[in-house]
Protein backbone atom coordinates (compact mmCIF):
# COMPACT_ATOMS: atom_id res chain seq x y z
CA UNK A 1 0.00 0.00 0.00
CA UNK A 2 1.09 3.81 -0.31
CA UNK A 3 0.41 6.33 1.53
CA UNK A 4 -1.66 9.15 0.30
CA UNK A 5 0.14 12.05 3.06
CA UNK A 6 2.27 12.32 6.14
CA UNK A 7 -0.52 11.63 9.15
CA UNK A 8 0.02 12.36 12.91
CA UNK A 9 -2.14 10.29 16.08
CA UNK A 10 -1.68 10.38 19.56
CA UNK A 11 -0.43 13.13 22.06
CA UNK A 12 2.47 13.25 23.99
CA UNK A 13 -0.06 12.88 27.16
CA UNK A 14 1.33 10.49 29.98
CA UNK A 15 -0.06 7.01 29.16
CA UNK A 16 -0.49 7.94 25.26
CA UNK A 17 2.13 7.46 22.26
CA UNK A 18 2.24 9.98 19.90
CA UNK A 19 2.77 8.39 15.91
CA UNK A 20 3.96 10.38 12.91
CA UNK A 21 3.98 8.97 9.67
CA UNK A 22 6.28 9.94 6.91
CA UNK A 23 7.85 8.29 3.81
CA UNK A 24 11.22 7.76 2.86
CA UNK A 25 13.51 7.87 0.16
CA UNK A 26 15.35 4.14 1.41
CA UNK A 27 12.17 1.83 0.79
CA UNK A 28 12.29 0.19 4.03
CA UNK A 29 10.26 0.89 7.25
CA UNK A 30 12.27 2.73 9.60
CA UNK A 31 10.79 3.42 13.42
CA UNK A 32 12.53 5.65 15.69
CA UNK A 33 11.50 5.28 19.11
CA UNK A 34 11.68 7.32 22.40
CA UNK A 35 10.47 6.05 25.27
CA UNK A 36 10.57 6.52 29.18
CA UNK A 37 10.84 3.05 28.95
CA UNK A 38 12.84 2.27 26.10
CA UNK A 39 15.03 0.02 28.15
CA UNK A 40 12.68 -2.43 29.28
CA UNK A 41 9.91 -2.07 26.58
CA UNK A 42 11.43 -0.40 23.64
CA UNK A 43 11.77 -3.58 21.10
CA UNK A 44 8.47 -4.66 22.29
CA UNK A 45 6.82 -1.66 21.19
CA UNK A 46 8.58 -1.56 18.15
CA UNK A 47 7.80 -5.28 17.34
CA UNK A 48 3.81 -3.81 17.73
CA UNK A 49 4.77 -0.75 15.18
CA UNK A 50 6.35 -3.11 12.26
CA UNK A 51 3.36 -5.40 13.04
CA UNK A 52 0.63 -3.24 12.55
CA UNK A 53 2.51 -1.38 9.06
CA UNK A 54 2.92 -4.69 8.01
CA UNK A 55 -0.54 -5.90 7.96
CA UNK A 56 -1.19 -3.00 6.02
CA UNK A 57 1.23 -4.32 3.48
CA UNK A 58 3.28 -0.18 3.75
CA UNK A 59 6.63 -0.50 2.43
CA UNK A 60 8.82 2.99 2.50
CA UNK A 61 7.43 4.25 5.53
CA UNK A 62 9.31 6.57 8.29
CA UNK A 63 7.95 6.32 12.24
CA UNK A 64 8.43 8.65 14.78
CA UNK A 65 6.85 7.53 18.05
CA UNK A 66 7.50 9.46 21.43
CA UNK A 67 5.81 6.99 23.83
CA UNK A 68 4.89 8.19 26.90
CA UNK A 69 4.43 4.65 28.65
CA UNK A 70 1.40 3.32 26.51
CA UNK A 71 -0.39 -0.18 26.65
CA UNK A 72 0.19 -2.04 23.88
CA UNK A 73 -3.84 -1.94 23.29
CA UNK A 74 -3.10 2.11 22.85
CA UNK A 75 -0.08 1.51 21.10
CA UNK A 76 -1.70 -0.46 18.76
CA UNK A 77 -5.02 1.74 18.13
CA UNK A 78 -2.93 5.20 18.08
CA UNK A 79 -0.98 3.66 14.70
CA UNK A 80 -3.54 2.10 13.17
CA UNK A 81 -5.68 5.67 13.28
CA UNK A 82 -2.03 7.11 12.14
CA UNK A 83 -1.96 4.27 9.33
CA UNK A 84 -5.63 5.15 8.07
CA UNK A 85 -4.98 8.68 7.97
CA UNK A 86 -2.06 8.23 5.61
CA UNK A 87 -3.92 6.67 3.45
CA UNK A 88 -6.78 8.80 3.75
CA UNK A 89 -9.13 6.16 4.87
CA UNK A 90 -9.98 7.68 7.99
CA UNK A 91 -13.83 7.20 7.13
CA UNK A 92 -14.33 4.52 5.58
CA UNK A 93 -13.45 2.12 7.97
CA UNK A 94 -15.49 0.10 10.15
CA UNK A 95 -13.13 0.61 13.35
CA UNK A 96 -14.73 -2.19 15.12
CA UNK A 97 -13.68 -4.89 12.97
CA UNK A 98 -9.99 -3.22 12.42
CA UNK A 99 -9.47 -3.85 16.17
CA UNK A 100 -10.70 -7.57 16.06
CA UNK A 101 -8.93 -9.16 13.81
CA UNK A 102 -5.43 -10.61 14.04
CA UNK B 1 -9.78 13.60 30.61
CA UNK B 2 -10.38 17.22 31.64
CA UNK B 3 -7.62 19.25 30.28
CA UNK B 4 -7.29 22.73 31.35
CA UNK B 5 -4.43 23.72 29.91
CA UNK B 6 -4.76 25.99 26.71
CA UNK B 7 -2.74 27.32 24.01
CA UNK B 8 -3.52 31.13 23.19
CA UNK B 9 -2.00 33.22 20.01
CA UNK B 10 -0.65 36.60 21.75
CA UNK B 11 0.68 39.91 20.60
CA UNK B 12 2.30 43.14 22.11
CA UNK B 13 -1.42 44.53 22.59
CA UNK B 14 -2.32 42.08 25.00
CA UNK B 15 -2.00 42.63 28.62
CA UNK B 16 -0.07 39.36 28.87
CA UNK B 17 2.52 40.59 26.57
CA UNK B 18 5.16 41.57 29.56
CA UNK B 19 4.79 38.01 30.96
CA UNK B 20 5.64 36.89 28.13
CA UNK B 21 8.74 38.90 27.99
CA UNK B 22 9.76 38.32 31.63
CA UNK B 23 9.19 34.60 31.29
CA UNK B 24 12.26 34.73 28.50
CA UNK B 25 13.96 37.03 29.57
CA UNK B 26 14.24 34.78 33.65
CA UNK B 27 15.83 32.00 31.05
CA UNK B 28 17.86 33.93 29.02
CA UNK B 29 16.38 34.05 26.11
CA UNK B 30 15.74 36.71 23.37
CA UNK B 31 12.32 36.66 21.90
CA UNK B 32 13.25 36.35 17.71
CA UNK B 33 12.52 39.39 16.49
CA UNK B 34 10.80 38.17 13.15
CA UNK B 35 8.38 35.30 14.59
CA UNK B 36 5.17 34.99 12.37
CA UNK B 37 3.17 34.11 15.90
CA UNK B 38 3.87 33.53 19.55
CA UNK B 39 1.90 31.61 21.43
CA UNK B 40 1.49 31.88 25.27
CA UNK B 41 0.56 28.72 27.43
CA UNK B 42 -2.05 28.85 29.76
CA UNK B 43 -2.74 26.14 33.14
CA UNK B 44 -5.92 26.88 34.69
CA UNK B 45 -5.15 30.74 34.67
CA UNK B 46 -1.42 30.85 35.10
CA UNK B 47 1.41 31.30 32.44
CA UNK B 48 3.51 28.45 32.11
CA UNK B 49 5.10 28.59 29.27
CA UNK B 50 5.77 30.27 25.70
CA UNK B 51 6.82 29.66 22.33
CA UNK B 52 6.96 31.11 18.85
CA UNK B 53 6.63 29.71 15.55
CA UNK B 54 8.23 30.84 12.52
CA UNK B 55 7.85 29.25 8.86
CA UNK B 56 8.36 25.65 10.07
CA UNK B 57 10.46 26.31 12.82
CA UNK B 58 9.67 26.42 16.85
CA UNK B 59 11.64 29.15 18.41
CA UNK B 60 11.90 31.32 21.81
CA UNK B 61 10.89 28.39 24.16
CA UNK B 62 10.04 28.63 27.72
CA UNK B 63 8.79 27.45 30.35
CA UNK B 64 8.22 28.63 33.87
CA UNK B 65 10.66 27.35 36.27
CA UNK B 66 8.54 25.71 38.50
CA UNK B 67 6.96 23.75 35.41
CA UNK B 68 10.48 22.23 34.28
CA UNK B 69 11.16 18.77 33.98
CA UNK B 70 7.26 18.04 34.10
CA UNK B 71 4.95 17.17 30.92
CA UNK B 72 4.47 20.80 30.45
CA UNK B 73 7.09 21.78 27.92
CA UNK B 74 5.50 18.46 25.99
CA UNK B 75 2.08 19.15 25.93
CA UNK B 76 2.94 22.61 24.87
CA UNK B 77 4.73 21.57 22.06
CA UNK B 78 2.03 18.71 21.01
CA UNK B 79 -0.47 21.46 20.40
CA UNK B 80 2.23 23.67 18.37
CA UNK B 81 3.33 20.58 16.37
CA UNK B 82 -0.40 19.72 15.51
CA UNK B 83 -0.93 23.75 13.97
CA UNK B 84 2.57 23.62 12.20
CA UNK B 85 1.63 20.02 10.86
CA UNK B 86 -2.36 21.02 10.02
CA UNK B 87 -0.77 23.81 8.33
CA UNK B 88 0.94 21.76 5.84
CA UNK B 89 4.78 21.87 6.78
CA UNK B 90 6.06 18.40 6.47
CA UNK B 91 8.87 19.23 8.95
CA UNK B 92 9.18 21.31 11.70
CA UNK B 93 12.46 22.69 12.74
CA UNK B 94 13.62 23.72 16.69
CA UNK B 95 16.97 26.30 16.58
CA UNK B 96 18.07 26.04 20.33
CA UNK B 97 21.67 26.13 22.79
CA UNK B 98 22.84 23.04 23.16
CA UNK B 99 21.72 23.05 26.90
CA UNK B 100 18.49 22.15 25.86
CA UNK B 101 18.33 19.39 22.96
CA UNK B 102 17.97 16.87 25.35
CA UNK B 103 14.52 18.15 26.21
CA UNK B 104 13.40 18.06 22.43
CA UNK B 105 15.25 15.01 22.08
CA UNK B 106 12.42 13.27 24.47
CA UNK B 107 10.10 14.46 22.11
CA UNK B 108 10.95 13.01 18.76
CA UNK B 109 13.25 15.46 17.52
CA UNK B 110 16.64 14.91 15.80
CA UNK B 111 19.46 16.69 15.35
CA UNK B 112 20.72 18.27 12.26
CA UNK B 113 23.82 19.97 13.11
CA UNK B 114 25.68 22.33 15.79
CA UNK B 115 27.77 25.18 15.77
CA UNK B 116 29.98 27.03 18.85
CA UNK B 117 31.53 30.20 18.40
CA UNK B 118 33.28 31.33 21.11
CA UNK B 119 31.08 30.35 24.58
CA UNK B 120 27.75 30.53 22.50
CA UNK B 121 26.49 27.25 20.44
CA UNK B 122 23.31 26.78 18.65
CA UNK B 123 21.82 23.60 17.82
CA UNK B 124 19.38 22.65 14.64
CA UNK B 125 16.99 19.76 15.32
CA UNK B 126 14.22 18.66 13.21
CA UNK B 127 11.06 16.40 13.53
CA UNK B 128 12.03 14.22 10.86
CA UNK B 129 14.16 11.40 12.33
CA UNK B 130 15.98 11.09 9.30
CA UNK B 131 15.10 14.42 7.38
CA UNK B 132 18.92 15.54 6.08
CA UNK B 133 20.20 12.44 4.89
CA UNK B 134 16.04 11.77 2.68
CA UNK B 135 17.14 15.05 1.59
CA UNK B 136 20.72 14.33 1.15
CA UNK B 137 19.57 11.04 -1.19
CA UNK B 138 17.37 12.75 -3.30
CA UNK B 139 19.96 15.07 -4.65
CA UNK B 140 22.71 12.73 -4.54
CA UNK B 141 20.70 11.21 -7.86
CA UNK B 142 22.10 14.42 -9.53
CA UNK B 143 25.87 13.43 -8.87
CA UNK B 144 28.11 13.95 -11.30
CA UNK B 145 31.37 12.29 -12.84
CA UNK B 146 33.20 15.35 -13.31
CA UNK B 147 36.88 16.13 -11.19
CA UNK B 148 36.09 19.95 -10.22
CA UNK B 149 32.42 20.39 -9.28
CA UNK B 150 31.45 23.87 -7.87
CA UNK B 151 28.50 25.29 -6.47
CA UNK B 152 26.91 28.89 -5.95
CA UNK B 153 24.25 29.57 -3.19
CA UNK B 154 21.76 32.55 -4.68
CA UNK B 155 18.76 33.74 -3.85
CA UNK B 156 18.46 36.13 -6.89
CA UNK B 157 15.98 38.73 -5.83
CA UNK B 158 16.19 39.04 -8.62
CA UNK B 159 18.36 37.68 -11.15
CA UNK B 160 20.94 39.86 -12.00
CA UNK B 161 23.87 40.08 -14.60
CA UNK B 162 25.94 40.30 -11.55
CA UNK B 163 24.24 37.07 -10.94
CA UNK B 164 24.79 35.82 -14.72
CA UNK B 165 28.33 37.05 -15.07
CA UNK B 166 29.23 35.08 -11.32
CA UNK B 167 27.26 32.36 -12.71
CA UNK B 168 28.87 32.26 -16.48
CA UNK B 169 32.78 32.44 -14.16
CA UNK B 170 32.19 29.97 -11.71
CA UNK B 171 31.26 27.57 -15.13
CA UNK B 172 34.30 28.39 -16.98
CA UNK B 173 36.30 27.57 -13.90
CA UNK B 174 35.49 24.67 -12.44
CA UNK B 175 33.93 21.17 -14.91
CA UNK B 176 29.98 21.25 -13.37
CA UNK B 177 28.59 23.97 -11.26
CA UNK B 178 25.69 23.44 -9.26
CA UNK B 179 23.47 26.99 -8.77
CA UNK B 180 20.83 25.68 -5.37
CA UNK B 181 18.46 28.68 -5.19
CA UNK B 182 17.37 29.48 -1.48
CA UNK B 183 13.76 27.99 -0.76
CA UNK B 184 12.63 30.55 2.12
CA UNK B 185 9.72 32.75 1.28
CA UNK B 186 10.73 35.87 2.43
CA UNK B 187 11.77 37.66 -0.23
CA UNK B 188 9.04 39.66 -2.52
CA UNK B 189 10.10 37.28 -5.69
CA UNK B 190 8.44 34.32 -4.92
CA UNK B 191 10.71 30.83 -5.26
CA UNK B 192 9.13 29.63 -8.01
CA UNK B 193 10.14 33.06 -10.16
CA UNK B 194 13.38 33.48 -8.90
CA UNK B 195 14.09 30.36 -9.63
CA UNK B 196 13.21 30.52 -13.11
CA UNK B 197 14.79 33.77 -14.09
CA UNK B 198 18.17 31.79 -12.94
CA UNK B 199 16.86 28.74 -14.99
CA UNK B 200 16.04 31.51 -18.32
CA UNK B 201 18.98 33.42 -17.93
CA UNK B 202 21.57 30.77 -17.42
CA UNK B 203 20.05 28.08 -20.31
CA UNK B 204 22.85 28.93 -22.28
CA UNK B 205 25.60 27.26 -20.06
CA UNK B 206 25.82 23.91 -20.65
CA UNK B 207 27.76 22.65 -17.17
CA UNK B 208 25.09 24.49 -15.10
CA UNK B 209 22.58 22.44 -13.37
CA UNK B 210 19.63 25.12 -10.91
CA UNK B 211 18.23 23.22 -8.24
CA UNK B 212 16.26 24.19 -5.35
CA UNK B 213 17.77 24.45 -2.24
CA UNK B 214 15.31 23.47 0.04
CA UNK B 215 14.77 23.24 3.84
CA UNK B 216 19.04 22.88 4.74
CA UNK B 217 20.93 26.02 2.65
CA UNK B 218 20.11 29.37 3.77
CA UNK B 219 16.62 28.85 4.52
CA UNK B 220 14.50 29.84 7.42
CA UNK B 221 15.61 27.27 9.77
CA UNK B 222 19.32 27.25 8.98
CA UNK B 223 20.19 30.68 8.66
CA UNK B 224 16.98 33.13 10.00
CA UNK B 225 19.37 36.20 10.52
CA UNK B 226 19.87 36.24 6.35
CA UNK B 227 16.31 38.11 6.08
CA UNK B 228 17.05 40.28 8.96
CA UNK B 229 17.82 43.82 7.93
CA UNK B 230 20.98 44.37 10.26
CA UNK B 231 23.94 41.72 11.15
CA UNK B 232 23.64 40.75 15.14
CA UNK B 233 25.36 38.58 17.58
CA UNK B 234 23.73 35.43 16.39
CA UNK B 235 24.54 35.91 12.97
CA UNK B 236 28.01 34.82 12.81
CA UNK B 237 26.53 31.67 14.68
CA UNK B 238 24.05 30.79 12.36
CA UNK B 239 26.06 31.37 9.37
CA UNK B 240 28.52 28.70 10.71
CA UNK B 241 25.60 26.36 11.51
CA UNK B 242 24.65 26.75 8.08
CA UNK B 243 27.46 26.29 6.35
CA UNK B 244 28.70 23.41 8.15
CA UNK B 245 25.49 21.66 6.98
CA UNK B 246 26.44 22.68 3.37
CA UNK B 247 30.25 21.14 3.70
CA UNK B 248 28.69 17.67 5.55
CA UNK B 249 25.80 17.08 3.87
CA UNK B 250 25.56 18.90 0.68
CA UNK B 251 29.77 18.97 -0.55
CA UNK B 252 30.02 15.45 0.40
CA UNK B 253 27.04 13.87 -1.55
CA UNK B 254 27.51 15.71 -4.69
CA UNK B 255 31.86 16.23 -4.42
CA UNK B 256 31.75 19.77 -4.54
CA UNK B 257 35.11 21.41 -4.57
CA UNK B 258 34.90 25.04 -4.46
CA UNK B 259 32.11 27.27 -3.51
CA UNK B 260 31.92 30.49 -5.36
CA UNK B 261 30.97 34.07 -4.00
CA UNK B 262 30.64 37.44 -4.94
CA UNK B 263 32.37 40.29 -3.25
CA UNK B 264 29.94 41.77 -0.77
CA UNK B 265 30.19 45.69 -0.83
CA UNK B 266 26.70 46.53 0.61
CA UNK B 267 25.06 43.69 2.92
CA UNK B 268 26.50 43.46 6.55
CA UNK B 269 24.94 39.99 6.64
CA UNK B 270 26.26 38.54 3.71
CA UNK B 271 29.67 40.00 4.27
CA UNK B 272 29.94 38.17 7.85
CA UNK B 273 27.91 34.87 6.28
CA UNK B 274 31.14 35.03 3.28
CA UNK B 275 33.82 35.27 6.23
CA UNK B 276 32.70 32.32 8.21
CA UNK B 277 32.59 30.70 4.83
CA UNK B 278 36.39 30.88 4.27
CA UNK B 279 37.00 29.79 7.88
CA UNK B 280 34.69 26.81 7.94
CA UNK B 281 34.69 25.49 4.10
CA UNK B 282 39.01 25.24 4.16
CA UNK B 283 38.63 22.99 7.01
CA UNK B 284 36.41 20.43 4.96
CA UNK B 285 38.44 20.46 2.00
CA UNK B 286 36.41 23.13 -0.57
CA UNK B 287 37.84 26.02 -1.79
CA UNK B 288 35.69 29.65 -1.59
CA UNK B 289 36.41 31.41 -4.35
CA UNK B 290 35.51 35.21 -3.95
CA UNK B 291 35.27 36.92 -7.76
CA UNK B 292 34.61 40.57 -7.53
CA UNK B 293 31.31 41.74 -8.54
CA UNK B 294 30.59 42.67 -12.11
CA UNK B 295 30.31 46.50 -12.10
CA UNK B 296 28.41 49.04 -14.52
CA UNK B 297 30.47 52.29 -14.70
CA UNK B 298 31.24 52.77 -11.16
CA UNK B 299 28.41 50.87 -9.22
CA UNK B 300 28.73 46.83 -8.29
CA UNK B 301 25.55 45.39 -9.72
CA UNK B 302 23.30 44.10 -6.91
CA UNK B 303 19.56 42.54 -6.45
CA UNK B 304 18.40 45.48 -3.95
CA UNK B 305 19.90 48.05 -6.53
CA UNK B 306 17.48 46.81 -8.84
CA UNK B 307 14.47 46.48 -6.54
CA UNK B 308 15.36 50.38 -5.60
CA UNK B 309 14.80 51.46 -9.17
CA UNK B 310 11.43 49.47 -9.01
CA UNK B 311 10.39 50.89 -6.15
CA UNK B 312 11.36 54.57 -7.21
CA UNK B 313 8.95 53.62 -10.37
CA UNK B 314 12.48 53.45 -13.01
CA UNK B 315 11.83 50.24 -14.35
CA UNK B 316 13.93 50.99 -17.34
CA UNK B 317 16.75 52.49 -15.49
CA UNK B 318 17.11 49.04 -14.00
CA UNK B 319 17.37 47.67 -17.39
CA UNK B 320 20.87 48.00 -18.07
CA UNK B 321 21.14 45.82 -14.40
CA UNK B 322 19.31 42.57 -15.30
CA UNK B 323 19.96 40.46 -18.55
CA UNK B 324 16.63 40.35 -21.12
CA UNK B 325 15.03 37.48 -19.23
CA UNK B 326 14.98 39.29 -16.35
CA UNK B 327 13.79 42.43 -17.97
CA UNK B 328 11.18 40.92 -19.66
CA UNK B 329 9.55 39.44 -16.90
CA UNK B 330 9.86 42.85 -14.84
CA UNK B 331 7.43 44.21 -17.88
CA UNK B 332 4.91 41.49 -17.84
CA UNK B 333 1.76 41.02 -16.58
CA UNK B 334 2.87 38.38 -14.24
CA UNK B 335 5.35 41.14 -12.70
CA UNK B 336 2.93 43.31 -11.65
CA UNK B 337 1.82 42.45 -8.05
CA UNK B 338 5.88 41.70 -6.98
CA UNK B 339 6.15 45.51 -8.46
CA UNK B 340 3.97 46.99 -6.51
CA UNK B 341 4.79 45.00 -2.89
CA UNK B 342 8.24 46.42 -3.87
CA UNK B 343 6.76 49.74 -3.89
CA UNK B 344 4.47 49.43 -0.65
CA UNK B 345 7.38 48.04 1.33
CA UNK B 346 10.72 48.78 3.06
CA UNK B 347 12.43 45.90 4.46
CA UNK B 348 15.84 44.49 3.21
CA UNK B 349 14.27 41.41 1.30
Amino acid sequence: MEIVKSSSAGTLDSCDIQIRIETNEIGTNEIYLKSVVEMQFGDQIKSLISGVLDKHNLKGVTVNAVDRGALDCTIKARVESAVMRALGREILEDWSVIHHDK
Amino acid sequence: MFKSSELRKIDENDIEWQDILDLLENQGIKLDPFVDQTYSYFEGDKLVGTASVAGSTIRSIAIAKHKQGSNTLSEMMNDIMEILYDSGHGNIFIYTKSDAVRSFQNIGFYEVDRAEVEHDSVVLLERKPDGIRNFVKTIERLKTGHEEIGAIVMNANPFTLGHQYLIEYAAAHCDFLYVFVVSTEKSVFPFDTRMNLIKEGTSHIENVYVLNGGNYIISGATFPNYFLKAPDSATKLQAKLDITIFARYFAKALNIKKRFIGTEPYCGTTEIYNETMKEVLTRFGVEVCEIPRKKIGEAPISASMVRKFIKEGELKAAKSFVPKTTFDFLVSKDAKPIIEAIQKSDSRH
